[in-house]
């Protein structure tokens, strides 16, 4: 099977281990993003899934080809992996034409020449940059070079692709059309792909799985669905959406003090509510108001849409779904 | 009380009024412009007037007599050969070393940056004294090879063309060396990792993606070895022309001491030209800007190449740095060159001689101190004026002043004292034969070189700053020296250090331009020799040298950390 198998994996710079005791698995074709905040390791992972970077310790394999086994000693150079890797700050080369970005791993494979240019015929379609072939790095506009770099680690025919926040440079509007445009990739191609993000809104556009990592381990990893529903810990629950964390006994004086996540929209105000609170701020949102609504020692925040309610007024709610942690 | 601020205001505003305020700017552009007439513009004017111009008739005749003189076309080929021979050797050397030095593992990096440090210091004159030492009959390597073989034959000559390229070659490469490995510490780690993702081994990563990001870099420092090597005359004169080989700058040379006059405009005309259009030509180069994004630098790691990387730079700064300074230093202590190295022939009479007891040294000495301050200093605060219009008024009289500020850099020294010479050589103006000849000539060398080292400084100025304190009233020349001077001081400080520097070991002007009373080191380094007196004591006088240049370019190197001068100057 063409899986990525990342076993009991540690990376150390110097003193400080950043990676600690790791597994991973990629499946097939799948799209695998790995969410965490800034300095958690997502970067050094790659490295060492890509050879840039030689861990201390553990086993990393592809299908049959092993990359890295710390016991049998096998440490497979960066160039014979094969992985497409594309980096945030786009890594195209500025003294070459898109086209010579682009060609070459082929010419690195001595490829004739007529079927390069069909190869690069075609990616420069699916990337939708077709007019841009003989245009320098430098005059193009962040999201296109992003895509000539993925483009460009495409046509190596990789076993598998990182991204490491690839789209972290490029502004809102655009970045959802990529996203769109690697996930078609991702399907189109069957390429397994790691993608790495510290934004959830990419993670949730483009996943099949996440997973989240936090001080160089892993703290959950589920669908999409499951982390946001079911998050495991105050850290996932913080770091996807919103979310009140409050202690069980808020509610409930009876049951002991385990810690419940609560979605702000999974709050709802009600004249029969069972909770009774009184708003004590509310800041305009666009699509929705935010109220902040202290109850008991605690303060939740409600997610909703109409506004009639006024600060100081005392009001009744629901919870309709919550989380033990 | 607010009627009194008011009052106060008013008072204020009415003594710097606006209209003083720009008279006074319009007299101090004229002033600098005036200047830059003067010492730049009718020098230069009067050597493309002395070509065509005699007996008050215009003539082609120079311009025929040169061209159809096959001696003309012989410099001309030798001084292509020597650009050639150094641009071969300098380039390949300075980037290697740059290489080694930005792009590897390499333990001992920073000693590399000290030595080539060290040869840069070291002025292309002083080099070439000191090959002549090693390399004459009679020299050091002779000698060695004696005591190896007594019986053998040496017919070696240290005067060829090929030795001129090889000293100047070993003079020029730390300028490559400079400029490669800036360029090198621009590339971004993760051009280099893409290209090994990609399967690129170290091989075709350094020769695809590592060099080829420092071709622009590689092109305009070319371009700059080639105008220093063509403009190069004491090297040349010392090494090339004893043998009768002339290359363009001394056929200048022989034809001053011909008296032909047409011939030396026609002549200097031609140097000028070529040096413009290479310097042109090198403006021209497109840098696709490479940009380190994330601050980290991929070093290759030698491995088995380690020990022969050893090997290599060991010779190599033997050669370049470690000989030349050893054969000079003991030269120096000799008694009289050529006397064997033993206990008995050595002295320290020969620094008391040039320090303490010849009046000609000392008068040279102190004539370079005065000319060095004095016009390091007037260029400086020329340049400050310039570069104050351009930055703040940019009207185009004011940029035009910049370019033709700018003019001498590409300009031979030689052309400049020979335009000085027929610019200063006639009533009313007669300072031929002054030390003032000197001086200002040398105030035209320095002022394109402080700009070099201020104009990065100026540009990053916002220009509000001067708004704000011209709706505070505060006058021109208090904005000027009080505002504007002090953000560019290390620029200027550090220009004006060089510029002393190279009135330290200036030849081509002050060799043409001095008379008895004007003499500088340079002449002295260069006509020593021939007062009678050895190789010892030239060897002395370059060991003193150096050591002024490694002081002072270490001061400069401390100054200019943090702001970037990416040219630097040799000579
Ligand atoms: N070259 C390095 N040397 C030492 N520490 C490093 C280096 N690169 C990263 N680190 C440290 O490793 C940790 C993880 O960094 P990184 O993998 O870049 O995080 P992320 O990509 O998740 O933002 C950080 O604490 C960072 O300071
Ligand atoms: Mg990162």
């Amino acid at each position: 099977m063409k899986e990525l198998v990342i076993k009991n994996l540690k990376i150390e710079y110097g003193k400080n281990t950043i990676i600690n005791n790791l597994d991973l698995h990629v499946k097939k074709d799948e799209l695998l993003v790995i969410l965490g905040p800034s300095g958690c390791g997502k970067s050094t992972l790659l490295s060492g899934v890509s050879g840039l970077l030689k861990p201390t310790n553990g086993y990393i394999s592809f299908g049959e080809r092993i990359f890295f086994d710390s016991e049998k000693k096998i440490n497979m150079i960066t160039e014979k992996r094969e992985i497409g890797f594309v980096f945030q700050d786009y890594s195209l080369w500025p003294h070459m034409t898109v086209k010579d970005n682009i060609i070459y791993p082929l010419k690195l494979k001595k490829i004739e020449k007529t079927k390069i240019n069909l190869i690069l015929d075609d990616i420069l379609k699916d990337i939708e940059l077709s007019d841009k072939k003989d245009v320098y790095p430098n005059n193009l506009s962040g999201g296109e070079k992003q895509r000539i770099a993925i483009a460009r680690s495409l046509v190596m025919n990789p076993s598998f692709m990182c991204l490491d926040e690839p789209l972290s440079n490029i502004d809102p509007i655009l970045k959802m059309r990529l996203l769109k445009l690697i996930k078609k990739i991702q399907i189109e191609y069957k390429i397994p792909m790691i993608y790495v993000t510290h934004d959830q809104h990419e993670a949730f556009e483009i996943a099949d799985r996440i997973l989240i990592m936090d001080k160089g381990e892993i703290i959950q990893s589920g669908l999409p669905e499951e982390i946001y529903n079911e998050p495991n810990s105050a850290f996932v629950a913080k770091f996807i959406g919103r979310s009140n964390i409050v202690s069980e006994n808020v509610f409930d004086r009876k049951k002991n003090c385990k810690r419940l996540v609560i979605r702000p929209e999974d709050i709802e105000i009600s004249e029969k509510g069972k909770y009774v609170g009184f708003v004590k701020k509310k800041i305009f949102r666009g699509s929705f108001v935010e109220m902040h609504i202290k109850y008991n020692r605690e303060t939740l925040i409600i997610h909703v849409n109409n506004d009639k309610h006024f600060v100081g007024e005392e009001i009744r709610f629901n919870i309709n779904k919550s989380h033990v942690i | 009380m607010k009627n009194n601020l008011k009052n106060n205001t008013v008072k204020f505003l009415n003594k710097n009024s606006r209209k003083l305020s720009y008279s006074n700017s319009s007299l101090i552009f004229l002033f600098t412009a005036l200047v830059v007439l003067i010492i730049i513009v009718f020098p230069l004017v009067y050597i493309i007037k002395i070509s065509v111009i005699k007996d008050g008739r215009i003539f082609f005749d120079g311009y025929i007599e040169v061209f159809k003189d096959v001696k003309t076309y012989r410099a001309l080929k030798n001084t292509v050969i020597l650009v050639l021979g150094v641009l071969a050797m300098s380039v390949p050397i300075g980037t290697i070393l740059a290489f080694i030095r930005n792009k590897t593992d390499y333990k001992y990096n920073k000693a590399i940056d000290y030595f080539v440090f060290i040869n840069f210091c070291i002025p292309s004159y002083v080099l070439s004294v000191a090959w002549i030492e090693c390399i004459s009959r009679g020299g050091f390597l002779h000698r060695i090879l004696k005591m190896i073989l007594p019986t053998i034959k040496y017919d070696i000559s240290p005067y060829s063309l090929t030795a001129a390229i090889i000293v100047l070659s070993i003079h020029l490469y730390p300028l490559v060396y400079f400029a490669v490995g800036s360029g090198l510490k621009q590339i971004s780690d993760i051009l280099e990792k893409t290209s090994f993702l990609l399967g690129g081994s170290k091989r075709k990563t350094i020769l695809g993606i590592t060099i080829p990001l420092v071709y622009p870099t590689l092109i305009s420092i070319g371009f700059l070895v080639f105008t220093r090597t063509i403009a190069n005359f004491g090297v040349v004169s010392n090494l090339v022309l004893p043998i009768g080989t002339e290359v363009l700058t001394t056929r200048i040379f022989q034809a001053i001491s011909e008296l032909n006059l047409t011939v030396v405009a026609v002549l200097s005309i031609l140097l000028m030209v070529i040096s413009l259009a290479v310097f042109k030509i090198s403006k021209r180069v497109k840098y696709k800007e490479i940009e380190n994004t994330n601050n980290t630098i991929y070093y290759y790691a030698l491995g088995k190449y380690r020990i022969g990387v050893n090997i290599m730079l060991s010779i190599f700064f033997s050669i370049a740095l470690f000989i030349p300074l050893v054969t000079l230093l003991i030269s120096s202590f000799l008694k009289r060159w050529g006397l064997p190295i033993e206990m008995e022939y050595l002295t320290l009479n020969n620094y008391k001689y040039i320090l303490f007891e010849s009046e000609v040294t000392k008068r040279a000495f102190a004539n370079s101190i005065f000319f060095g301050i004095f016009s390091a200093t007037s260029a400086v605060i020329i340049t400050l004026f310039i570069l104050y219009f351009k930055k703040h008024n940019n009207r185009l009289k004011d940029k035009l002043l910049f370019s033709i500020s700018n003019l001498p850099l590409s300009m031979p020294n030689i052309v400049l004292a020979i335009g000085a010479t027929f610019a200063w050589i006639n009533p009313p103006f007669k300072l031929y034969g002054t030390k003032w000849i000197i001086i200002i000539t040398y105030i035209a060398l320095f002022i394109p070189i402080v700009l070099k080292h201020a104009s990065g400084l100026s540009s990053n100025i916002s220009l509000s700053i001067d708004d704000s304190a011209k709706t505070l009233g505060v006058p021109l020349i208090k904005r000027i020296f009080v505002l504007y001077m002090p953000q560019i001081f290390s620029g200027l400080l550090s220009g004006w250090i060089i510029c002393f520097l190279i009135s330290l070991r200036e030849i081509p002007i002050s060799l043409l331009l001095y008379r008895k009373g004007t003499e500088t080191i340079g002449v002295m380094l260069f006509m020593i020799q021939s007062n009678s007196y050895g190789l010892e004591t030239t060897s002395t006088l370059a060991v003193i040298v150096i050591i002024f240049s490694v002081i002072g370019n270490v001061l400069v190197k401390k100054i200019v950390k943090g702001n970037s001068v990416n040219e630097r100057i040799s000579d």
